[in-house]
């Protein structure tokens, strides 16, 4: 056992005090060495397994205070059960989570799959296929942005929002963390966790508990945040409230004056700036003013550049884990390049590196973190990947911008590869595109020969529109080619599966990201397939990967 | 881990029905990995279970929002991972420079912790105690006692030894505990 992890161990089991050169120099290693990293945790992994299997029937203080003493204390699940009397019953939710989409398509899949099937199969009734399904008619109008997430921790039950998500009229209720929420009307509040707050109108907003600091420029409207007692109202400037737990409620002129007035009352009260006041049962009384208490813009950015880092090293830990993998064949992570770089690094050796044409350098999952940007005509990125294939794993980081045309090619490979290359006549070629409807599609070469070339087309449900705009996405394809199973992905869940012949041969020797030069009927006609969007991690694996890896690999790579 | 999903779908159904007995099932199948995932982070036993049972009411609390087909174990880890947060976040603000490093350091290794939780089968974890009664006497005096706080020293004391060896036997203790746990399940 190493010095170093055995002072990290001593440390984390409060045997040891460290100075503070060799807490950074831990912390340091433990961000950097994977391995060590892993060993680690897998020592304290060990540790928590045997403490709680030494004590197997776990002490319940808590509840067996609530319920009278130690002694004759109820076994765990009894203990459990009592608790949960006093709880109402939970339901099924019904606000609107955007997984829902998720869900509600994958319904759709199977039935779309069944109609496949049934058309392959004339002897078999046709079954309609079911209604539209993906609970988006719920959604009401956004209201806000969600631009920036810090740490966050979402409340039990809440939805997994990411950043640049639209926000409807509803609660937003934050554990831990800070999230910064751009009201249409102009308002930008930060809201710091725990926080409870329902957004009611671009104009109005209702903060039940936590400490938001709202900022109001020249172009910000009429808006007013309220809380249980107090309505707090624009006049142009940027204030703090917070309510605590127990109800205290407070009001802090950050830059300028603020109206206030009670809940029920007409008259209003002004707070002069830096300023602050808190609700009593008497009025609005003196209290110390604390800007520190409240969430800024200059401590939220700070925080979020520490976050986005720590994510980055755990995402590029299990990336580089991937390039391990004998099976993966071209994994372009866009890591380490420069600005004028004209080629994308392949991180294995099995296929080449991508060349760029015409696509640009942007920001990626995070800032530092670099992505190629494609603006529509002509720019793809080409690569070379030699061989054949029968099952294969496909899978993108992208950011849609727009799909303004009927089709946009995210992965196209050459049709009807020359057999000297691939050395099976056989074997197809295969575009994954995205149809303008958000649907992605992944066709597959019907047969490999001369003449124009007949796709075979396998269509998931319509999951990447508009409201995903602008957000990051991991697209998966995986072709198990021994099952003859082709299933697709959105965000590690798996939304369409459709069967494939069992064996089939793909090639995949010219690669296009991005792009796909279309025929000369199609070019006379206008067709364009250039995507419209950002990509910055780009993986081709020969190997069928399992829903459980890609779900692990969304988890870790999600910015 | 791997858990009879059909049973756990059926006591989901019943709990969402009103028949809140059916939270008995995932208590038991869920109780150990949630406490030992707690555990591999927190130093107080009690504040361990503490968490776990505030784990376990947030997860009837919110049960209705459980999708079925998502992993429950990775589910209510995540709401483990909430309450660990906010836990270490509490104790930041009162606690000294070594609590905050404890914190940063949850922090960095959160993704592989979560990782290697998936990797665990459920199994495994119910032999455990089967694999330490199989250690040789003196690896097992150390696991049995634990590290924490100033066990090591006292360990160390008790067995003539020094703190180092007492850490190295333990580390080669877990390795086997691994192994042993791994092997009867194949």
């Amino acid at each position: 056992m190493e010095k170093d992890l055995q002072d990290l161990v001593a440390a984390w089991l409060r045997n040891a005090e460290l100075q503070p050169a060799r807490r950074d120099e831990l912390l340091g290693r433990l961000r950097s060495d994977a391995a060590f990293r892993r060993e680690f945790v897998e020592e304290i992994q060990m540790h928590g397994y045997v403490r709680a299997a030494q004590s197997a029937e776990p002490r319940w203080p808590l509840l067996e205070e609530a319920m009278g003493g130690h002694e004759d204390a109820p076994g765990l699940e009894d203990s459990i059960m009592a608790r949960l009397a006093q709880m109402p019953t939970p339901t099924r939710r019904r606000t609107w989570n955007p997984w829902w989409a998720v869900a509600g398509f994958a319904v759709v899949a199977g039935v779309v799959l069944l109609v496949l099937q049934q058309v392959n199969n004339p002897a078999t009734p046709t079954v309609p296929p079911a209604p539209f399904a993906d609970g988006s008619a719920l959604q009401s109008p956004a209201v806000a942005v969600l631009s920036h997430v810090v740490e966050v921790a979402w409340s039990d039950g809440e939805p997994e929002r990411q950043e640049g998500a639209e926000l409807s009229a509803g609660w937003v209720r934050v554990a831990l963390g800070t999230v910064q929420i751009d009201l249409f009307s102009g308002a930008r509040l930060f809201v710091e966790g725990p926080a409870q707050i329902e957004l009611r109108s671009p104009n109005e907003a209702f903060l039940l508990m936590g400490k938001v600091a709202c900022e109001l420029g020249e172009q910000a409207r009429s808006f007013r945040l309220l809380t249980p007692g107090l309505t707090v109202v624009n006049q142009g400037n940027s204030f703090g409230v917070k309510v605590s737990e127990a109800g205290e409620q407070e009001v802090h002129a950050l830059e300028g004056k603020v109206v206030v007035s009670r809940t029920g009352e007409l008259l209003t009260s002004q707070i002069a700036a830096k300023e602050a006041r808190r609700l009593d049962d008497t009025g609005l009384m003196e209290t110390p003013f604390r800007p520190e208490d409240f969430p800024a813009m200059e401590r939220v950015r700070e925080r979020e550049q520490l976050e986005a880092s720590r994510l980055r090293a755990a995402w590029r830990a299990v990336a580089d884990d991937l390039d391990r993998d004998p099976a993966t064949r071209i994994h372009f992570n866009f890591e380490d390049q420069s600005g004028f770089d004209a080629s994308v690094s392949n991180r294995v050796r099995h296929g080449s590196d991508g060349q760029i044409i015409g696509a640009r350098w942007t920001q990626g999952r995070w800032p530092g973190k670099a992505a190629l940007e494609f603006r529509g005509r002509g720019q793809r990125v080409l690569a070379r990947l030699p061989g054949t294939f029968t099952s294969l794993t496909l899978l993108a980081w992208v950011r849609v911008d727009a799909l303004s045309q009927p089709e946009t090619a995210l992965v196209a490979s050459e049709a009807s590869p020359s057999p000297a290359e691939t050395n099976v006549s056989e074997a197809r070629a295969l575009h994954w595109l995205l149809k303008s409807n958000g649907q992605l599609a992944f066709n597959l070469q019907r047969s490999a020969g001369s003449g124009p070339p007949q796709w075979d087309t396998h269509l998931a449900p319509a999951l990447v529109t508009p409201e995903r705009h602008g957000q990051w996405l991991c697209l998966a394809a995986v072709q198990d080619g021994a099952a003859g199973v082709l299933t697709q992905f959105v965000n590690g869940l798996p939304v369409a599966r459709h069967k494939v012949l069992p064996g089939q041969t793909l090639a995949l020797t010219h690669l296009s990201l991005g792009n796909l030069s279309p025929t000369e009927a199609e070019a006379r006609q206008g067709v364009n397939y250039g995507f419209f969007g950002a990509m910055d991690e780009f993986l081709l694996a020969a190997r069928a990967f399992s829903a459980a890896e890609l779900r692990r690999y969304y988890e870790v790579g999600r910015p | 881990m791997n858990h009879d999903i059909e049973a756990l779908h059926a006591a989901i159904d019943e709990v969402l029905a009103g028949h809140r007995d059916g939270f008995r099932h995932i208590v038991r199948e869920y109780g150990l990995g949630v406490r030992g995932f707690i555990a591999s982070q927190l130093y107080h036993l009690d504040d361990v279970d503490d968490l776990a049972q505030d784990v376990f009411l947030a997860a009837f609390e919110a049960l209705g929002s459980y999708r079925k087909g998502d992993d429950f174990g990775a589910w209510i880890r995540g709401i483990a991972r909430n309450k660990v947060k906010m836990y270490f976040r509490t104790r930041m603000r009162r606690e000294n420079v070594m609590e905050r490093f404890r914190s940063e350091v949850s922090e960095v290794v959160e993704a592989d912790l979560e990782k290697a939780s998936l990797a665990v089968e459920d199994e495994q974890l119910a032999r455990l105690l089967h694999c330490i009664g199989k250690l040789p006497d003196k690896m097992r005096r150390i696991i049995q006692g634990g590290l924490e706080g100033q066990k090591a020293q006292a360990l160390a004391a008790a067995m003539e030894s020094s703190v180092a060896v007492v850490y190295v036997t333990n580390h080669r203790a877990h390795k086997l505990l691994r192994e042993c746990m791994q092997r009867t399940a194949a």
